[in-house]
């Protein structure tokens, strides 16, 4: 009889240990944008987010306007000149044509998706944006989520109005410093789905609805970027130029750090974000998912090609 | 004593106030109604059922089932793909009118996905382990209402489903009545079992819309979970298993897992053990059969599984089945309902041309199966439907394509040169098959 309560005790461990497991563990990094972010400003930073994701998630073989320069170039007829950006020389081979058409399907889709970014947009204020990584929109393998905070700010006169490419930067110095994207390990080719957070009445065609979806997909490795406008210091309580930004040891700390950050902001951006959360705000999916195309795919040897 | 004063006495004793309330209540009719919304549509469910509603009781009756694609209301027209009172003939009872405004109406509004199936990868395997549909999918529509069954099967399977999700609601001690939420659909070829537990699925989630945000349809692909790795192949359906976990876990989602052929991963042990297979098949069904009494402790998860060789399945597996429902080929009066679905398809695209009315077997029936001009065509599809009976319901869904393909010169071809095609059709496939049998 005695061994039955350290039986017990032992099960209750591994059942702690497995529930634990599988937490969802949700990386935050932080972009500070002091100034007015307007709408299309936001749209390019979503486009810049996308593009730098799909090359840093190993989805496509090199950054998505190179690849748009190099795939336009062969396409009239100069693909006899050679490129040696970054020395990327491994594009030199040959692509099979069957390759050569699946980067020119997905250039056309990513163009299409860019586009129609910039459409949402202007139609609607958009709190937040999804790019999951994975077969379907409910079992991603990886969710990348961008967060607008303090929208509002954007009807604020008093503040300087920000350019795309210092946004762009910012956001980049962040995705490259701090993110801690770079700890992953690679994924296979897979799908890049689009999803965007947008108001029911707000009109958008291009852009399926999905009603069922409610928050962010709770399978997979949530990596979340916020993006925060207007008074940096109003929200975050720190003040700092724009492109300041936090160093890596504050990113495990970052959620505490914005709820302390919640209670003293203005009365305007919560009511914004409540808004934001509220059942008027859906999702919306982009009707087509970018299928990756890796031609240069080094296959790593597996364990066959040994015994074989 | 007069008449009032009879009714005063009544309502002393019985101290109801209205005669009418003394008389038995008879229980309202449910009626159940799926509306489709249109996949552009964001508006909210609410005020869709607000509308279906009105609509509805101003439709007053429905004799039978009823499917309605085409609406006055504005609101509809935007909104609303197709509305469809069904499954009011499952219970045998045949076609009956319901009283709309009387009945209970559970209103069901969902939105397709018309997404393609993803793929689930294990890490390290290069085939997909796995099928994955969201659901209701748009691959799906329809499929419900083409199967045709002559026992109440698909009653049974509804009522299965929802008394498996009533004792989890209810929180019945599953160590007290233990159900393993594993249905095992087992017939001949070509019968349906595959298509039934889509469709099944497709339906629950319909069904649950209210519950469960999204429905999810995993089929498993038996032969990706061996691995020319001896002792590996255990370990894969362990992998397998935890991709379905991570799937249960959220409990907005009902998962239907679905295991086709389910004999190749339950061979049954006992056979293996004197023959010359590994011992890693054996592995494989221990760990099949102790994955599912892991996952049966979810409330959102159903095991959907077919089988043709039920003598080859592990004694084990068929013990956790909790339904284990054959499915045989389809009777004289399925065939007929079958190949009437047919006809009708054929004649709204045109193909049989002049459309013409077609009876089913309750109307013949009615007219006591009297040769006249009204009753010649559909008792001549009658006689084909007897002569078809022992074809699979895949044969027969086929046959009216390969007649055309045969038999047929003219395009369009009138109704009566298009049945005596059928008939011919069925011929040559009864004979082909005995050539079979010969060689």
């Amino acid at each position: 009889m005695s061994r039955v309560p350290y039986l017990a005790g032992k099960y209750k461990i591994r059942m702690a240990a497995t529930t634990r497991k599988k937490e969802q563990r949700i990386c935050t990094c932080k972009v500070l944008l002091n100034g007015r972010v307007a709408p299309h400003v936001q749209a390019n930073i979503v486009k810049e987010m996308l593009k730098h994701l799909m090359l840093q998630r190993n989805q496509i073989p090199m950054a998505y306007e190179q690849m748009k320069y190099e795939y336009e170039r062969r396409q009239c007829g100069s693909a006899a000149a050679t490129s040696r950006e970054n020395g990327k020389h491994k594009n030199q081979q040959e692509l099979s044509s069957s390759v050569y058409k699946r980067l020119g399907q997905l250039i056309t889709t990513v163009e299409e998706q860019l586009a129609n970014i910039d459409a949402v947009f202007n139609l609607s204020f958009v709190p937040r944006v999804l790019i999951l990584l994975g077969a379907t929109a409910v079992s991603p393998k990886e969710v990348h989520e961008i967060v607008f905070s303090n929208q509002a700010s954007v009807h604020d006169g008093s503040l300087v109005d920000l350019r795309t490419k210092h946004c762009v930067r910012a956001l980049m110095r962040t995705l490259i410093a701090d993110s801690s994207i770079w700890e992953a390990k690679q994924l296979p080719l897979t799908n890049t789905l689009l999803l965007v957070r947008a108001h029911r009445d707000s009109g958008l065609t291009w852009f399926q609805p999905k009603m069922s979806l409610k928050g962010a997909p709770s399978r997979g490795q949530l990596y979340r970027c916020e993006i925060h406008c207007g008074h940096v210091e109003n929200s975050l309580g720190c003040a700092g130029d724009c492109s300041k930004l936090l160093n890596g040891n504050d990113e495990h700390r970052s959620d505490c750090v914005h709820g302390q950050g919640n209670n003293k902001t203005d009365n305007g951006q919560a009511t914004m974000e409540s808004v934001a959360e509220s059942d008027d705000y859906i999702w919306y999916q982009a009707p087509v998912p970018i299928k990756g195309v890796q031609p240069f795919a080094a296959k790593a040897p597996s364990a066959s090609d040994i015994w074989a | 004593m007069n008449c009032h004063v009879v009714l005063h006495k009544l309502k002393d004793m019985y101290r109801v106030t209205d005669l009418e309330d003394a008389l038995p209540v008879t229980p309202a009719k449910s009626v159940h109604v799926e509306v489709c919304q249109n996949p552009c549509s964001t508006v909210h469910r609410e005020s869709i059922k607000d509308h279906v509603t009105k609509l509805l009781h101003r439709q007053r009756v429905s004799y039978g089932d009823m499917n309605l694609t085409e609406f006055d209301d504005p609101y509809l027209k935007e909104h609303v793909k197709w509305i469809a009172i069904c499954d009011t003939e499952l219970d045998g009872s045949g076609k009956q009118a319901i009283d709309l405004c009387q009945s209970e109406l559970h209103l069901h509004v969902f939105q397709l996905s018309n997404e393609e199936p993803g793929m689930e990868e294990l890490e390290g395997e290069e085939m997909a382990a796995a099928s994955h549909w969201l659901l209701p999918a748009a691959d799906f529509e329809g499929i419900w209402d083409s199967l045709v069954f002559d026992t109440h099967i698909k009653s049974h399977l509804l009522h299965y489903a929802t008394t498996t999700l009533l004792f989890s609601d209810c929180k019945v001690d599953p160590n007290i009545i233990s159900w393993n939420r594993v249905v095992l659909l087992h017939g001949p070829p070509g019968t349906g079992k595959t298509s039934l537990c889509k469709a099944l699925a497709q339906k629950l989630c319909i069904r649950l819309s209210d519950r469960y945000t999204y429905g999810q349809l995993i089929e498993i692909n038996s032969h990706s979970l061996f691995s020319k790795w001896f002792s590996e192949s255990g370990k894969l359906v362990m992998k397998m298993f935890q991709k379905i976990q991570e799937l249960i876990d959220d409990t907005d989602a009902l998962v239907c897992v679905l295991i086709d052929e389910v004999e190749s991963l339950t061979a049954a042990r006992k056979s293996s053990l004197n023959g010359t297979e590994p011992s890693d098949a054996i592995r494989v069904v221990n760990a099949l059969l102790t994955q599912i009494d892991q996952i049966k402790r979810h409330p959102n998860v159903l095991i959907l599984t077919t089988s043709n060789v039920t003598e080859a399945i592990d004694l084990a597996f068929v013990d956790r089945a909790d339904i284990k429902q054959y499915i045989g080929p389809p009777s004289a009066s399925a065939c007929f309902k079958i190949y009437h679905s047919c006809i009708n398809e054929l004649m709204r695209a045109r193909i049989i041309s002049p459309a013409q009315q077609l009876l089913d077997l309750r109307a013949l029936e009615v007219m006591r199966f009297i040769e006249n001009d009204a009753t010649k065509l559909s008792l001549k599809l009658k006689e084909i439907a007897c002569k078809s009976e022992g074809l699979s319901g895949r044969t027969l869904r086929k046959l009216p394509f390969l007649a055309h393909a045969l038999y047929v010169k003219a395009n369009p071809v009138s109704l009566e040169d298009y049945l005596n095609a059928l008939s011919d059709a069925v011929d040559k496939q009864f004979k082909e098959r005995q050539q079979l049998k010969d060689t």
